[in-house]
């Protein structure tokens, strides 16, 4: 009768075995094809589309807002400052920046990314624009009808002033720009010359004006608090 | 001898069939659930995604109320939820429509002459007050206005991005592709009934061992779908995605949620098949083992 049992058992186990092992088989065939797959081409027309990441931690739905009230806004001795150093690349929704104008007495909270609930808070940098203190054109948007309403009165020679995290950036007004919301101009990426450009929409007592006023500036001093390659992470 | 290679020629086209049922289950549902306009267009009313794109216009007309000078109350019977509907809907058909390569254009035909005339009307209004001529600029002020708002309103209304997935060229990429997909599935669910064949060629002296590779197989491919989707619908995946306009969001989570969801269908129906295939083996197995150990003692 044990003998029996046993026989059964033997005569049943392949037939049990068979579906786990293959089950283990195709599992790791299509774990290894996932990790082998292009994935990141998905997450790059993710960011074309969304204009943003694949969030890999958890974090709430929709926009992810960083407020930092702790940006120094003094320039430090140049002794301890670099003219070259490291930039800590902000994320989406992060404050990286104070804007200072003191022509026009204005102060005013810098977004990285630019949409309607950043524009409510600050001025706004736009993620296809080169990071502040990096070659390239460096471009600021606010709404006309708060933070920037001055920024037609801001003339050429001003001192424009940034202060971030990792430095403090001087610059002067060069040019007074004006162009239409359809021309790109100035909101060009370039690579070689490093340019700031603030910009708002053109006042228009009624309806939606097509214009855009702003300043382009071009760097003054540089401080960076690290040098490169000396900040520990919080960089990309 | 011959039992250990018919085993052996089974397992391969067990493992082959596994990566075809696997295949053919996620081609059905993109082809027949995911890409099928009536998929997105429920989610429209679930996901309230035409009070969603009231709130978000709602609050862009005020921010823009005192950049243009215009009341936002004046765009306010335009932008309600059950005039949004329409458009969305419009723009979620021509926009699947377009991708599947059975439309020329992604944009919807909507009809703002009330808007326009509300817009004209206030203009004139508010020119006459102000005593001021309605010539070329003032035409061009109302041209723009009325572009700007319209452009708004459908740009909010387009929930799945149709308009920035053109611009970045991804539409193009996927109509070379999308139109393939029902053939692509029809082609897997061939090949998968070819190779259940084969595996019943295979056991032809069991027929039921036939019953029992393709239940495995269906079992397995099923476990595949099953296990990741039931993961990604049970820890909220797709909330991790931080995508601004909220209307885009609740749109493209929500598809990606009820493509997820008749996935999970498709695989507990693939294994309810499966399971029903090993019923049916089972009994059959025991019958003929018995019969074969009744004879052989006979013998």
């Amino acid at each position: 009768m044990a003998e029996q049992t046993t026989k059964r058992r033997g005569n049943v186990l392949p037939y049990l075995l068979t579906p786990l092992l293959l089950l283990l088989l195709t599992a790791g065939v299509l774990m290894l094809c996932y990790y082998l797959a292009p994935t990141h081409q998905i997450q790059k027309y993710l960011n074309i589309v969304f204009m943003d990441d694949l969030k890999t931690t958890t974090q709430t739905a929709g926009l992810n807002i960083i407020e930092h009230d702790d940006i120094p806004t003094e320039s430090k001795p140049d002794s301890d400052t670099y003219e070259e150093g490291e930039i800590i690349y902000p994320t989406f929704g992060e404050q990286y920046a104070q804007l200072e104008i003191s022509s026009i007495d204005l102060s005013v909270g810098v977004y990285y990314g630019v949409n309607a609930e950043l524009l409510e808070r600050g001025a706004c940098h736009s993620t296809q624009s080169a990071i502040i203190g990096e070659a390239g054109n460096a471009v600021i948007d606010a709404h006309v009808n708060t933070f920037f309403s001055d920024l037609n009165r801001v003339k050429k020679g001003d001192t424009v002033r940034l202060f971030t995290k990792y430095g403090a950036f001087e610059y002067k007004v060069t040019e007074l720009i004006e162009f239409s919301k359809d021309e790109k101009q100035y909101l060009a990426v370039g690579k070689d010359t490093e340019v700031l450009t603030l910009y708002t929409c053109k006042p228009q007592v009624i309806g939606s004006s097509d214009m855009r006023i702003g300043v382009r500036c071009e760097p003054v001093k540089k401080q960076f608090y690290e040098q490169a390659g000396s900040a520990e992470g919080g960089t990309e | 001898m011959k039992k250990a290679s018919s085993y052996i020629i089974s397992v391969i086209f067990t493992l082959l069939l596994i990566f075809l049922i696997f295949a053919a289950m996620v081609a059905g549902v993109f082809r027949y659930h995911a890409l099928n306009t009536d998929t997105p267009l429920a989610i429209v009313r679930s996901q309230s995604l035409a009070e969603r794109v009231h709130i978000s216009l709602e609050t862009t007309m005020r921010q823009q109320e005192s950049t243009t000078g215009i009341p936002a109350s004046l765009y306010a019977d335009a932008i309600k939820a059950e005039k949004l509907e329409p458009i969305i809907r419009d723009t979620i058909s021509s926009g699947f429509a377009y991708l599947r390569g059975d439309a020329a254009s992604y944009t919807a035909n909507t009809d703002f002459s009330e808007l326009e005339q509300s817009i004209r009307d206030f203009f004139s209004e508010y020119a006459e007050q102000n005593k001021i001529e309605k010539d070329d600029k003032y035409n061009e002020a109302v041209r723009t206005t009325i572009h700007s708002v319209e452009q708004t309103i459908l740009s909010a209304c387009d929930v799945y991005r149709f308009g920035s997935l053109d611009d970045a060229g991804v539409i193009k990429q996927l109509r070379n592709y999308l139109p393939w997909a029902g053939a692509a599935a029809v082609a897997l669910f061939a090949a998968v009934l070819l190779f259940v064949l084969l595996l019943f060629f295979v056991n032809m002296h069991e027929a039921e061992m036939g019953l029992y590779w393709t239940g495995t197989a269906l079992l397995i491919a099923s476990l595949l779908v099953l296990i990741p989707a039931f993961w990604v619908q049970h820890t909220r995946w797709f909330d991790r995605f931080s995508v601004k306009t909220d209307q885009t969001f609740a749109a493209v989570t929500g598809y990606l949620y009820a493509n997820t969801h008749m996935l999970i269908v498709t695989a507990l129906c693939g294994i309810g098949i499966a399971v029903l295939c090993y019923v049916i083996f089972v009994p059959v197995h025991q019958n003929r083992k018995h019969h074969e150990s009744a004879r052989r003692a006979k013998h």
